[in-house]
């Protein structure tokens, strides 16, 4: 326990740079207060988003206050959050527990696999709650300040707070121990591993979504339910049951509040020992041997010299081995590829069975929303090009290798473009998910869809070079496992919110200046606006690329 | 083929002077062999002189191009293999060479013979379609070696180049320097192993503390210390 505490200790040192923010805070004052900074920047530029969130929790709150149940806006935000633990550490834990560089240094150590399971899992669980909380604090605040409730309810708040994301994390935990441990043993585990890392989301969802079905015939009696006492929390709650146990804890006071915390405290902990006593059985089974990788068929004469000749441009060659790295890598692909595959599949599913898409289907399918449907395709494409960190960590996934961008004799503005010819071809991975919403709902005419994709390229474009704008001017390239490039990569978040603000100000622009003027204007409006925003990025970019690439450090 | 003038890099705000207004001409058909002891600033100065680091002040010129003002046409000549080789993990062998042959605009033919000729020089042919990940340091260092070497560069710029690789494939490293100077290019490379240098080198340079404490042919240098006998003694004596 002792050396779990002491490797955990470690760890957030290390996952978190305490000591590199103490060694700066003491030697390099400057690159300290820098760094503070741009986290306040962050915070001041994800407010507007908070804002409307903190909006929406009040008004489920007074919506929920009509119907008598206003605890349910802690439910929604209990399960909101955990949900995001859920799918996002599935991705974490595995890039924690098994691709983080100091494993090869952690493993010969006289540890316990629970030690160094225990303490990455600590590492995890932290971050967790950094992300849990702007979407439970502002629930928790706005339910306990409104309702009047006493120190009581504040004290059990801070518990379930720690207590919240527990239960995700080891279910992530513990559907990702076998995954590994059963993929361990394949010659392909990379892409073995991501097939079932996908599969095993699909099915969590769908099967989830199976679950919130209503009942056929029986709507009447699904709505009673609902307005009886509790029953929208634990409407709310059934994606994650736990949720309501602590709403319950939360609110209802006297013995039913005490037996639901209990509950919690104990799925909690249930769900640590079942952690424990899987990993102690699977952990090194999946990690050792995780670096080998099979010795693929030897190349003949023929082969390798035919392999050899094929040449390609600089930009080219830039772009293929940016593809080949994230495509092979796990944990980028994951983030870059996979869970846009899976996020239109999260939302459609609820939608589909619940029988709410036939409505929606016809709405879109009349004439006059035609505009929006067209525009919403093309949105697709630009929020795809802004929300996959394929851009916005594209100089940081460089890492230790960015030595290389350095000594080429490769102009970095040509660089440049061979990334940013790759972020596209990313982007067009929504075509094939736009043709399947056309085929299913909108029925978009061969000209719809040219006008559909030509207009999403152009909104990829301002969203693309902003990414990589952002992440050339500050790279993070000292990382010691592949998803920190991305998670813990301010630059990420950054550009989502400036690309946010890029979409926002096209959207002024059509709706307040263009849309009266017809579909034509409105068209040119958004393409024009896309160009012109990307030019601006795309030029600062070229202007700045050559001082920067001199001087990053490696 | 190389100078370098009043170079200088300190960090920590000038706390610790890693180089210091340092002065050194290598010529052409030369090995120059850079030894110091550990921290005395020699991969500082490698990186300097690849364009890795911005220097403080001082200039270095290779080929007669600034790597400060025309950094892309000292990069054309040069070749550079770092102290780690950290290198693409995801690729496999002959698709980082392939990379590499694209950046440098190897063409097609002379790719062929030049890949060819490296992976049996270095028998790396093997394991050429396997994915970096799977190599070990000295065939990390190996895959480095040869992507170095496939445009034929002028300067062939290394860092402690033998660390790694086995004694065959350090042999035939040595070898290869030799010829490429003996064509009239140059080899500059940093060294702890002082037999090496010693047999290897045309002319040697010490550094110390990020000064230049001595330099010049290892019958130069005897005359410059009070022990006449092996590197070892003389770099011992200078550097105590």
């Amino acid at each position: 326990m002792m050396n779990m505490l002491r490797l955990a200790k470690l760890q957030l040192k290390v996952g978190f740079g305490l000591s590199a923010l103490k060694w700066y805070f003491r030697n390099s004052p400057l690159k300290f207060w820098g760094g503070v900074g741009i986290v306040l920047v962050v915070i001041l530029a994800i407010m507007p988003i908070f804002i409307l969130y903190l909006r929406l929790v009040q008004g489920v709150f007074d919506t929920a206050l009509m119907l008598g149940q206003p605890q349910v806006v802690l439910t929604m935000a209990m399960v909101l959050s955990a949900f995001l633990v859920f799918i996002f550490g599935i991705a974490y834990v595995m890039s924690a527990f098994y691709f983080a560089r100091d494993l090869p240094v952690l493993v010969p150590l006289p540890l316990l696999p629970r030690d160094i399971l225990g303490a990455k899992f600590a590492q995890v669980l932290v971050s967790d709650y950094l992300t849990i909380i702007p979407f439970f604090l502002p629930a928790l605040i706005v339910y306990g300040l409104r309702s009047g409730e006493g120190l009581l309810y504040w004290l059990v708040g801070v518990l379930i707070f720690f207590l919240l994301p527990l239960i995700p994390l080891t279910l992530a935990t513990v559907l990702i121990l076998p995954l590994m441990r059963l993929t361990n043993i394949s010659r392909r585990k990379d892409t073995v591993r991501m097939v079932g890392l996908v599969g095993m989301l699909a099915l969590v969802v769908g099967l989830n979504s199976f679950l919130s079905q209503v009942p056929p015939g029986e709507e009447a009696e699904f709505v009673q339910r609902l307005l009886a006492d509790e029953g929208l929390v634990y409407y709310m709650a059934r994606a994650f049951p736990p949720a309501a146990w602590a709403t319950v804890a939360l609110t209802a006071g006297g013995f039913k509040a005490v037996l639901n915390g209990a509950g919690l405290l104990a799925l909690s902990g249930a769900g640590l020992l079942a952690m424990f006593y899987l990993g102690d059985r699977l952990f090194y089974h999946g990690l050792i041997g995780s670096e080998e990788t099979h010795s693929r068929k030897k190349l003949s004469g023929d082969v390798l010299e035919k392999r050899i000749s094929k040449t390609s441009s600089p930009i080219m060659a830039i772009a293929s081995r940016e593809i080949k790295t994230l495509i092979r890598t796990p944990i980028y692909l994951f983030n870059s590829v996979g869970i846009f595959v899976l996020l239109p599949v999260i939302m459609l599913i609820p939608a589909a069975s619940g029988g709410g898409l036939a409505p929606l289907i016809d709405m879109v399918r009349s004439q006059e929303a035609r505009v929006m449907v067209n525009l919403g395709g093309a949105a697709f494409m630009g929020v795809m090009a802004l929300f996959a960190p394929a851009a916005s960590s594209s100089f940081s996934r460089e890492g230790r290798t960015f030595w290389i961008s350095k000594v080429i004799p490769v102009p970095p503005g040509q660089q440049i473009r061979g990334k940013m010819a790759y972020s596209f071809l990313l982007t067009f991975l929504a075509l094939p998910l736009l043709l399947i919403f056309s085929f299913l709902t909108v029925r978009w005419s061969l000209g719809e869809l040219l006008l559909v994709f030509l207009l999403g390229t152009a909104l990829a474009f301002p969203a693309i070079s902003l990414s990589l704008l952002v992440d050339m001017m500050r790279p993070f390239l000292d990382w010691d496992n592949p998803q920190r490039a991305i998670k813990q990569n301010a630059n990420v978040l950054i550009a989502m919110v400036a690309g946010g603000a890029q979409f926002y100000l096209i959207y002024l622009l059509v709706n307040r200046v263009l849309a009266a003027a017809g579909d034509l204007w409105v068209y040119a409006g958004v393409f024009l606006g896309a160009v012109a925003l990307g030019l601006i990025s795309y030029l600062a970019m070229m202007r700045l690329a050559d001082a920067r690439y001199r001087d990053i450090q490696v | 083929m190389i100078e370098i003038q009043g170079l200088s890099k300190s960090y920590n705000k000038g706390a610790v002077k890693a180089v210091d207004d340092l002065d050194l001409h290598v010529k052409g058909g030369e090995i120059f062999g850079f030894l110091g002891p550990n921290g005395a600033g020699k991969t500082t100065t490698i990186k300097m002189m690849v364009g890795l680091l911005k220097p403080d002040g001082g200039t270095v010129r290779i080929n007669g191009f600034d790597i400060g003002k025309e950094p892309l046409r000292v990069k054309e000549s040069i070749s550079f293999v770092p102290d780690n080789p950290e290198v693409y993990e995801k690729l496999t062998g002959i698709e980082y060479l392939n990379f590499l042959g694209d950046v440098y605009g190897v063409p097609g033919p002379l790719r062929r013979e030049k890949i060819s000729y490296f992976l049996n020089l270095f028998e790396l042919t093997g394991a050429v379609n396997d994915l970096v990940q799977s190599y070990s340091h000295g065939m990390k260092q190996k895959l480095v070696l040869i992507g170095a070497l496939l445009h034929e560069p002028q300067v062939f710029i290394l860092d402690e180049p033998m660390v790694g690789l086995d004694p065959k494939s350090s042999n035939n490293l040595k070898k290869y320097m030799r010829e490429h100077c003996d064509s009239g290019k140059t080899v500059f490379f940093s060294t702890h192993v002082l037999e090496v240098a010693e047999r290897l080198c045309d002319r040697i340079g010490i550094i110390n503390q990020g000064r230049l404490i001595a330099c010049g042919t290892m019958e130069e240098l005897k005359t410059q210390s009070r022990s006449k006998e092996s590197l070892e003694n003389i770099f011992l004596e200078l550097t105590e």
